[in-house]
């Protein structure tokens, strides 16, 4: 995808504003509905993911799955080491955590849920990958059976709802993957006023779709928290329109930090905008200066663990 | 092979129309028996207190969820006030409607699990019965909070979802 430091940083900074984000206009129903439904930057992440997965053929699965467990895994391990110290976990906590057992029962709530999500969409794509290189049609029909009948019967038959948040988010993964095989990206940055309109009609009919289904109204039929795959087309919307925005070196900071920025908002964002919150007062100035020193602090760790990698894991390349 | 992939997709896809038979809980009848909340929070057992201790100073509500904005439990935590109409409200799946008057007090940072509001209505019993039944402490998605409670005191009803401290 072109400028994709563009996607991720305007992704991630779309998160700090979900999590984060001050009522500026209190009861104003549009910044309501963009507060409330920024949660489409993860779906985004995920989509540009399948689409990298999916433009890049697989040569080989130890390395990549060591890129991966270096460059995720080790920085959500150190992340974890940090929350238990810094906000007095328990061990049985911290270790609930790191093996992604907090992932299956607490869902979204679980301490950066996205990075062992994500590693459980690394270790199966391989899998994926082979199936669909040997027969890619009984492949994606196999897999769209399966994810179908595992929503349907843990909705119908149990009251657990805590994964929906990841296993409604790999339509998108896989559309994704479909797409970069397909090179249908490419097609479309080979005309832009296609890719402009394409991106535009997305993004428009998602947010109808987000605003009638995703936003004070979740809707939650035929399967548990449905509504994660209706902001599928706005996802990729924004994933279309935001990449004309050219990347610089700004951009390029930010887009590669976006794990850490991540886990610095979780791990200190609340304190740091609640502690500017009431020294201003001011809620706009309090959203700038959140997502600013968020970002800085993200951008911070990010150097860090590139010089700690560099240094230790040479040879594991730093693109996700 | 590929019309066997094809009934059972339709099955299973039939087999989601009965997903709309979900078990939910009904919500009682106005004055069947009282809800029982568990808590054992500090901020759910403050919050019920300071209610109970203001609303028997003023009715006027919007001064009471001012109040309840202002308990040391909260260590901290900017919190807000916004009054509120019937219909779709932060931490319930349905819409709530049988409330004449409405506030709603919350943190600043709206993902963090916390959400209280007061209501003056006519009916409170049922009020309370629709609230906790349409509760959600997932409501945040990213965050979940971790009790819930409300109370009664005349026409007026407090209702509130917390973490058990905040840290």
């Amino acid at each position: 995808m072109t400028n994709r430091k563009s996607v991720m940083a305007f992704s991630a900074i779309l998160i700090i504003v979900f999590h984060l984000g001050v009522d500026i206009f209190a009861g104003n129903g549009l910044e309501n509905f963009i507060r409330q439904t920024a949660f489409v930057g993860v779906d985004m992440f995920f989509f540009l993911s399948g689409l990298s997965l999916g433009q890049r053929p697989l040569t080989d699965i130890r390395a990549f799955l060591g890129n991966r467990l270096v460059n995720v895994y080790l920085k959500f391990f150190v992340f974890a080491l940090i929350a238990l110290f810094y906000k007095g976990w328990k061990i049985q906590r911290f270790v609930m955590t790191v093996t992604g057992v907090e992932l299956f029962t607490k869902g979204g709530g679980a301490f950066l849920w996205f990075l062992p999500a994500i590693m459980i969409l690394y270790l199966i794509y391989p899998i994926y990958d082979r199936g669909y290189e040997k027969n890619s049609k009984a492949t994606i029909t196999g897999t769209v059976v399966l994810w179908v009948a595992i929503a349907v019967v843990v909705t119908i038959f149990t009251d657990y709802k805590a994964l929906f948040i990841f296993f409604n988010r790999l339509p998108v993964f896989f559309l994704a993957f479909y797409l970069g095989k397909n090179n249908v990206m490419d097609r479309l940055n080979d005309d832009r006023r296609l890719k402009l309109a394409t991106g535009g009609i997305l993004t428009i009919a998602g947010a109808i779709l987000m605003y009638n289904f995703g936003f004070m109204n979740k809707l939650q039929t035929p399967v548990y928290n449905s509504f994660y795959i209706l902001a599928l087309p706005m996802a990729l919307g924004l994933c279309i329109l935001v990449s004309f925005v050219p990347e610089n070196r700004l951009i390029r900071l930010i887009g590669s930090a976006t794990l850490e920025i991540y886990a610095v908002q979780m791990v200190f964002g609340y304190r740091i905008t609640n502690w500017i919150y009431m020294t201003t007062k001011q809620p706009l100035l309090t959203n700038i200066l959140a997502i600013v020193i968020v970002i800085a602090i993200g951008c911070g760790f990010n150097r860090i663990f590139t010089m700690i990698i560099r240094r230790f894991f040479r040879g594991f390349s730093l693109k996700v | 092979m590929k019309r066997k992939i094809t009934v059972l997709l339709i099955t299973v896809m039939a087999l989601s129309v009965f997903s709309a038979c979900t078990k939910k809980d009904e919500p009682a009848s106005a004055g069947d028996q009282q809800i029982e909340f568990e808590y054992k929070g500090e901020i759910c057992s403050a919050v019920k207190d300071a209610f109970l201790t203001e609303i028997n100073a003023s009715q006027d509500i919007e001064e009471v969820a001012s109040k309840l904005t202002e308990l040391k439990e909260y260590n901290e935590v900017s919190m807000l006030t916004m009054p509120v109409e019937e219909g779709f409200l932060n931490g319930f799946d349905g819409e709530i409607t049988g409330f004449n008057k409405g506030v709603m007090f919350s943190p600043a940072i709206g993902t963090i699990p916390f959400v209280g509001y007061v209501f003056e209505t006519d009916d409170p019993d049922a009020l309370l019965t629709a609230l906790n039944s349409q509760a959600n402490l997932n409501w945040n998605l990213c965050t979940t909070a971790d009790e819930k409670l409300g109370t009664i005191v005349d026409n007026y009803v407090m209702f509130v979802m917390a973490p058990l401290s905040f840290e």
